[in-house]
């Protein structure tokens, strides 16, 4: 039996694992990678107060598949912008990419 | 190690004990890790949920559509 906050303190360090990456990294696929680690801690949380929820029901974990398929949309736009950012700059670090720093 | 890295690295551990502290001072309503089933989740998903399904499906699809276009080799 696993109290509810060890899942909601496993959250909260993948969440600050995920925006010091995405906060300090310069490569732009590792950045992404981080951005996947915070939307993963979201996800435990819904998945831990679900399942944890009385009278039982889905809404968490539904809600949490559907987080996915967006996170999933994400990594495909994000990583066609990457390649194209490699394939016209000849580089995928962000310090690099200053277009629309203002 | 330059200076943002260690300014990010302060802020992250006071956000950290924050957060924890805010966790455990908490008291949470008292419930017990119940058990789900695949089917209840089927049920769900399908029945209850099946509108918000095709609307991922149909994001899905766009932003395929729009990775394909960008990724794409442009012709000479």
């Amino acid at each position: 039996m696993i109290a509810l906050e060890y899942f909601l303190g496993l959250s909260a360090i993948l969440f600050i694992i995920g925006a010091i990456g995405v906060l300090t990294k310069k490569n732009a696929i590792v950045v992404l990678m981080c951005v996947e680690l915070m939307l993963n801690a979201a996800n435990i949380n819904f998945v831990a107060f679900s399942a944890f929820s009385t009278p039982v029901n889905m809404n968490g974990e539904v809600f949490a598949l559907i987080s996915i398929a967006i996170a999933a949309a994400e990594v495909a736009v994000g990583l066609a912008i990457i390649m194209n950012m490699y394939k016209t700059r000849d580089t995928i670090s962000l310090d690099d990419i200053n277009l629309l720093r203002w | 190690m330059n200076k943002r890295n260690v300014f990010v690295g302060i802020a992250a551990v006071l956000f950290l004990i924050v957060v924890v502290g805010s966790i455990l001072a908490t008291q949470w309503p008292a419930g017990s890790l119940g058990t789900t089933s695949n089917q209840d989740f089927g049920n769900a998903i399908f029945n209850e949920y099946g509108f918000a399904v095709l609307i991922v499906g149909i994001t899905l699809f766009v932003s395929m559509l729009g990775g394909v276009y960008i990724a794409q080799e442009e012709k000479e």
